[in-house]
């Protein structure tokens, strides 16, 4: 190869490397210049469509551009250059043999060669990477690509609502009105408040004050769940209670924001020691306590109370009292309590029961947030009790299983063996059967105590009066029984099996005559009835007379009408997309219709509000298949909420009904 | 001249006097009978290929009389006025598998405030084993209602029932559609439109409680206080003493209970004879609905408007689950009627099939019994299950007596020009009962729509049945009309809904097609076997020898051995050197 080919050769590799920067280069700036229309495009909430593809418009264009802008850079003489500036010990050889090759220069041959010689030879010692560099280049170009990402990536606010309104000039949008919401969470939450601008949705602890304004605009016609409220001084305040929406006009601004309010929930407190029914031979124990409570918040009290019940038969009193407690916190949502229950303090009697629970509350003020466990019973065994030392009572289940059949047949079994029995054993048993039989007592006596409020709901609720007739006609027997259940544990005291068994066996009668009376004996039983004269039929028969009641009203469900409501809403707006000339006013009857589905206090519904406000802006850009989707997906909830209390239908053929009829007319005559 | 050329000229003469003599001459030849080709409008295609290959076979085809056979070609039997002649054959062209076709959809002609109305579906399925089909109702798009089927039959029917409440008060038009599975042969079958009517007005019910008792005082709960039903209440405490509610009349007679729609009696054993006999006048004659509510084995004579003559109390120690047309009742105290009529609608009965609660149409009514005798104890369980009870038996009990004039119109969703058929139809009780001759009022019906300004009359003509009357109708524009009829001073009225896009599912009708064709000895063939049809045809008629007179001068050929002749006559003439 002559030199002039070598020097050209390596030349050329050199121009190559060049290429390689110039596009490097070009790339960068490209880069750098799309990531600046990317965000002007989003900032102007442009589809994602239309900004990927003014973003591609410009990175072409600026790539072409700076790639032709520096193609002067990637010539032979420029490749010289380059050489020459990477190793000056070159003394402009480079250059001068490649002007020689470009264009002619009147020299000898001879001089020619030589410089052609010398500059092939110093040239293929070159470092072609050293004579041009990529590495800045490179970096250069990954700074713009990291650019554009980071461009696409970051989340522009959110925009105007109402997207049917025309674009925002640059001046306009420095005058554009603002939304701005301060929250301000209930004062014993101890959460700070917040400045919400331009907010998306609202999502509050209930009692949080809300303060609403519009800056640009004076005034606002701001509605609380179809609520208005009064603005003062240019901001409406109301207390988030329920959720539901929050609307927003003024002028040229429309915000419908869901609105989520979650209510403080009540602790949950628990007993966790002895957490069971005690029986215990006398009161001169201590019974250690434990309980924990928790909360979403805060707790503020932790504490056991009980209530000491004396007295028998139907003689009862009760003493109710709180015991100190040692309260370790963990933290300000769970703490747990230790106390002990000084029985001898509290002076129980045999035959006396406390009972106890653990109450918690919440820092709410008043007793909206007060808890409380499940009740225990410590239970003093009374005389003819098995004196057992802390024995558990039966759980509730096996306790009520104990009949008064069962009674009787263990006297039965009782009386059949007393005479192969040791005297001792036959009194260990008469003393448990009559154990059982206190127990089966004072599961009775308890089904006869109970809430005055609730007898009066039951008695308002039906107009029963028979009902109240068989119900106290039950409690009768049921009383009968217990006085009679009395004597056979006052007999079995005294070991008295034979005589215990008649009163048994009369109790079981009562029980069975009690149950047969009326089918809902468990639901009047537990009331303390309190017979309303006026409703038992009591007075002089002579002034009975007919009277006129009024109808009962048609029941109201406005979430059902309300749902209805906004089904039609939503089939007529089906119906104006298929309409041209119906759809200018679809975008108002769409926010119309998501602001009523918002009221309805149903999780599904408000969320389907969502894709009827998506369906709105859809309408905005024009994408009509999209609106539908969206409605379609909207309607879902909506129409199983406006299904509820229908009547379903079977229909009966008339024409068969007539047939039917006409062969029936002939039918015996009453 | 030669003897040639006399010959020519006589000859020529001969031919001129034959054609104009006309001779009408017996000629004996092969040939097949002549076929009728009734093509369905969308068929002409088929039928024309169909017509050619008959000719090619040797038929005659749609000659002007005298056919040996029709061949319907269409996917249904065509009416009964098509005037078939002969043996009827068919080329069936309904879709061939996979496929499935929405056959039928229907609606409701009345709908109570609150309650659905029931759409009725029929879907035909085709060589679809194993996949599954979604029949979904549209309210203008939106999707209100669905159902699912999979199919187990090479050749499937299913009928699917479904249930939507309209959200307002107006009637309207829903869409019926069949997704449509991969590869069905047409998609064209898959959905169809109903219409359904406007909400009418509560049901008038008089509540009577002969004696004051738990079932009829639970049972008139369900219905107070809902928008179905307009209550009016009386409870008889005891003989003197009663507690009214919503203005019941002070005595059952007819003319107290003609404005009411349902009457329902709790205690009626304490019912009187004359009260008993102006109950079974609301049932028979005023078309009414009796619902009875005793509370204890019938020990009155009440139950001889139910027909049944015996019932056998039953005590259960658990409350049994009954069910039936109108849902589900749990009771154990039952009343199960020995026999009941074999049109008695069961609604509810025990899981071996006894009627507990039931109904039976009787004149233009209805009497509903009750045999559950202590349901109103489980009235609370089920989500109140005991009120949606008798809220559905009595609606649609109520919904199923016609009025006095009843209008109905087919199909009452329709496109612009479609043919709407009206009925209108007097209850026979409503007729003169004079035994020898029936006079009617005049009767005009019109379609009205008042949006557009249109009030169009309808011509009805009587029918063969006393009271009947039948039109037919065309809306020349799209619009919500009313056809109103008149009769006297009776009313009736029904909604027809004209749309561009009013779609009516499958036209097809194999079965029809099928019990034409064979009740006349002809054969259904698949439009892709007509070559089959023309085979069997062939078989069936085979050719005979016919003389058949005909007129042989009457062919225009003769002109041409006319003019042969004549041109040899004068060659001839030329020759001889004759002028």
């Amino acid at each position: 190869m002559r030199h002039s080919d070598e020097f050209a050769a390596v030349l050329a590799r050199v121009v190559t490397r060049l290429r390689t920067r110039d596009t490097l280069r070009a790339l960068a700036v490209a880069g750098l210049v799309t990531a600046l229309v990317l965000a002007l495009a989003r900032s102007a909430h442009a589809s994602l469509m239309t900004t990927i593809g003014v973003g591609s418009l410009g990175f072409v264009a600026a790539a072409s551009a700076a790639f032709a802008m520096l193609r002067h850079g990637r010539s032979a003489a420029a490749a010289a250059q380059a050489v020459e500036r990477s190793d000056p010990s070159l003394r402009n050889l480079v250059i001068t043999a490649e002007e020689l090759t470009r264009k002619p220069v009147p020299i000898s041959a001879s001089m020619r060669a030589r410089v052609m010689a010398d500059a092939a030879r110093r040239l293929a010692a070159i470092d072609v990477a050293r004579a041009v560099p990529l590495s800045r280049d490179g970096l250069l170009a990954c700074v713009s690509a990291i650019a554009i990402a980071a461009v696409m990536a970051v989340r522009l606010p959110a925009r105007a609502i109402s997207s049917v309104a025309p674009p925002h000039s640059a001046a306009a949008a420095s005058t554009a009105p603002t939304l701005i919401v301060d929250v301000e969470p209930p004062a014993y939450t101890g959460r700070p408040g917040a400045r919400l601008r331009e907010p998306a949705a609202l999502d509050v602890l209930a009692g949080t004050q809300a303060t609403v304004r519009v800056e640009g605009v004076a005034d606002a016609d701001v509605r609380l769940n179809g609520r208005r409220l009064p603005m003062k001084d240019g901001a409406a305040r109301a207390a988030l209670t329920e959720s539901g929406y929050l609307a927003v006009e003024a002028g040229t601004l429309h915000r419908l924001l869901p609105l989520t309010v979650t209510p403080d929930r009540a602790p949950d407190v628990k007993v966790t020691a002895p957490a069971r029914d005690l029986r215990l031979p006398d009161a001169s124990t201590t019974v250690p306590l434990a309980a924990q409570a928790e909360d979403d918040l805060g707790l503020r009290l932790l504490e056991f109370r009980y209530t000491v019940v004396s007295g028998t038969g139907e003689q009862f009193t009760f003493t109710e009292g709180t015991l100190p407690v040692s309260v370790s916190r963990s933290s300000e949502q769970s703490w747990r309590a230790e106390a002990a229950l000084v029985l001898p303090r509290l002076k129980l009697e045999p035959g006396d029961a406390l009972i106890y629970r653990a109450v918690a509350a919440d820092r709410r003020p008043g007793e909206a947030g007060v808890a409380s466990s499940d009740t225990f019973f410590i239970e003093i065994a009374g005389p003819g009790d098995v004196p057992l030392e802390g024995v558990e009572m039966p759980p509730d289940k096996e306790r009520y299983a104990l009949s008064q059949a069962m009674i009787v047949l263990k006297i039965q079994r009782l009386i059949a063996k007393e005479r192969s029995l040791p005297r001792a054993e036959v009194e260990a048993t008469a003393a448990n059967i009559a154990a059982e039989q206190r127990a089966v007592r004072a599961n009775f006596i308890f089904l006869l105590g109970g809430e005055v409020e609730d007898e009066q709901v039951e008695a308002e609720a039906s107009h029963e009066i028979q009902e109240g007739r068989l119900a106290n006609q039950a409690r009768r027997e049921i009383v009968n029984a217990t006085v009679l259940m009395g004597r056979v544990e006052r007999e079995l005291a005294a070991v008295a099996a034979t005589q215990a068994l008649p009163p048994a066996q009369d109790a079981v009668k009562a029980l069975q005559r009690a149950f047969g009376h009326s089918r809902y004996l468990l639901r009047a039983l537990p009331s303390r009835v309190r017979i309303d004269p006026a409703r038992r039929l009591s007075g002089d028969l002579a002034s009975a007379a007919d009277w006129t009641r009024a109808l009962a009203p048609v029941a109201d469900d406005p979430a059902t009408a309300a749902a209805r409501a906004a089904l039609m809403d939503l089939v007529s707006a089906m119906r104006a997309l298929d309409d041209p000339a119906r759809r200018s006013d679809l975008a108002a009857a769409l926010t119309r219709v998501a602001e009523r589905m918002l009221s309805i206090a149903d999780r599904d519904v408000q969320g389907a509000a969502r894709d009827v406000l998506a369906a709105r802006d859809a309408l905005a850009a024009g994408q009509i298949d999209r609106v539908r989707a969206s409605l379609q997906r909207a309607a879902g909830p909506i129409v199983a909420r406006a299904q509820s209390d229908r009547i379903d239908a079977v229909r009966v053929p008339r024409d068969a009904s007539r047939l039917a009829g006409a062969a029936g007319r002939g039918g015996p005559r009453p | 001249m030669t003897a040639l050329g006399t010959m020519a000229r006589w000859t020529a003469i001969a031919v001129a006097a034959a054609a104009a003599l006309d001779p009408r001459v017996p000629l004996p030849r092969l040939e097949r009978p002549a076929i009728r080709i009734v093509p369905a409008s969308s068929d002409g295609r088929t039928a024309a290929a169909l017509s050619d290959g008959l000719r090619n076979a040797g038929f005659s085809v749609n000659a002007a009389e005298g056919e040996a056979a029709t061949i319907l070609v269409g996917a249904a039997g065509a009416s009964a006025d098509a005037g078939y002649r002969g043996t009827v054959w068919a080329l069936d062209t309904s879709p061939s598998a996979p496929n499935v076709a929405l056959a039928r959809a229907t609606a409701p002609d009345v709908r109570l405030p609150e309650q659905a109305i029931e759409i009725r579906v029929t879907v035909d399925g085709k060589g679809v084993v194993g996949q599954s089909t979604e029949v979904v109702v549209e309210d203008s798009g939106i999707p209100v209602a669905s159902a699912k089927h999979t199919w187990t039959d090479a050749v499937e029917r299913w009928t699917p029932s479904l249930q939507y409440l309209p959200p307002g008060a107006a009637g309207g038009r829903l869409r019926v559609r069949a997704i449509a599975l991969e590869r069905e042969t047409t998609n064209d079958d898959n959905a169809a439109d109903v219409a359904f009517p406007p909400m009418r007005g509560p049901v008038r019910t008089l509540v009577v409680e002969a004696g004051v008792t738990w079932p009829a005082l639970f049972t008139r709960r369900a219905l107070e206080g809902e928008p179905a039903f307009s209550v009016s209440a009386v409870e008889r405490a005891s003989t003197h003493i009663a507690t009214r509610a919503g203005g019941p009349p002070a005595a059952l007679t007819r003319a107290t209970l003609a404005p009411y729609e349902v009457a329902v009696v709790g205690g009626p054993d304490n019912l009187a004879a004359s009260d008993l006999e102006a109950l079974r006048w609301f049932v028979e004659e005023r078309g009414g609905v009796v619902v009875l509510v005793p509370d204890q084995r019938p020990s009155g004579r009440y139950v001889e408007l139910t027909g049944v003559t015996a019932f056998e109390p039953r005590v259960l120690e658990d409350p049994a689950r009954l069910r039936g047309a109108a849902g589900e009742v749990l009771a154990s105290e039952l009343l199960v009627p020995r026999a009941t009529s074999p049109a008695a609608r069961v609604l509810a009965a025990t899981a071996n099939a006894e009627p507990v609660v039931f109904s039976v149409r009787r004149g233009a009514g209805a009497v509903i019994l009750s045999g559950a005798l202590d349901a109103w104890r489980y009235r609370g369980r089920d989500q109140d299950g005991f009120a949606r009870f008798w809220r559905r038996a009595i609606a649609d009990e109520a919904a199923a007596v016609s009025p006095a004039l009843d209008v109905t119109v087919m199909p009452a969703a329709a496109r612009p020009g479609e043919t709407v058929r009206v009925t209108a139809r007097l209850r026979s009780s409503e007729l003169p009962s004079s035994p020898d001759r029936i006079d009617v009022p005049s009767i005009a019906a019109h379609a009205v729509n008042p949006a557009a300004r249109v009030d169009q009359p309808v011509r009805l003509w009587p029918t063969a049945e006393p009271g009947v009357y039948e039109g037919e109708w065309r809306a020349a524009a799209a619009g919500d009309y009313n056809v109103s009829v008149a009769l006297g001073s009776w009313r009736g009225d029904a909604a027809v809904t004209i749309a561009d896009a009013v779609t009516h599912g499958s036209t097809a009708d194999p079965a029809s097609l099928a019990l034409v064709a064979r009740a006349s000895g002809g054969q259904v063939f698949p439009a892709d076997r007509s070559s089959a049809l023309v085979d069997a045809l062939r078989a069936a008629y085979p050719a005979r020898r016919v003389t058949r007179p005909a007129h042989p001068m009457r062919s225009a050929w003769w002109v041409v051995p006319f003019a042969l002749l004549l041109s040899l006559e004068w060659l001839l003439r030329r020759r001889s050197g004759l002028a």
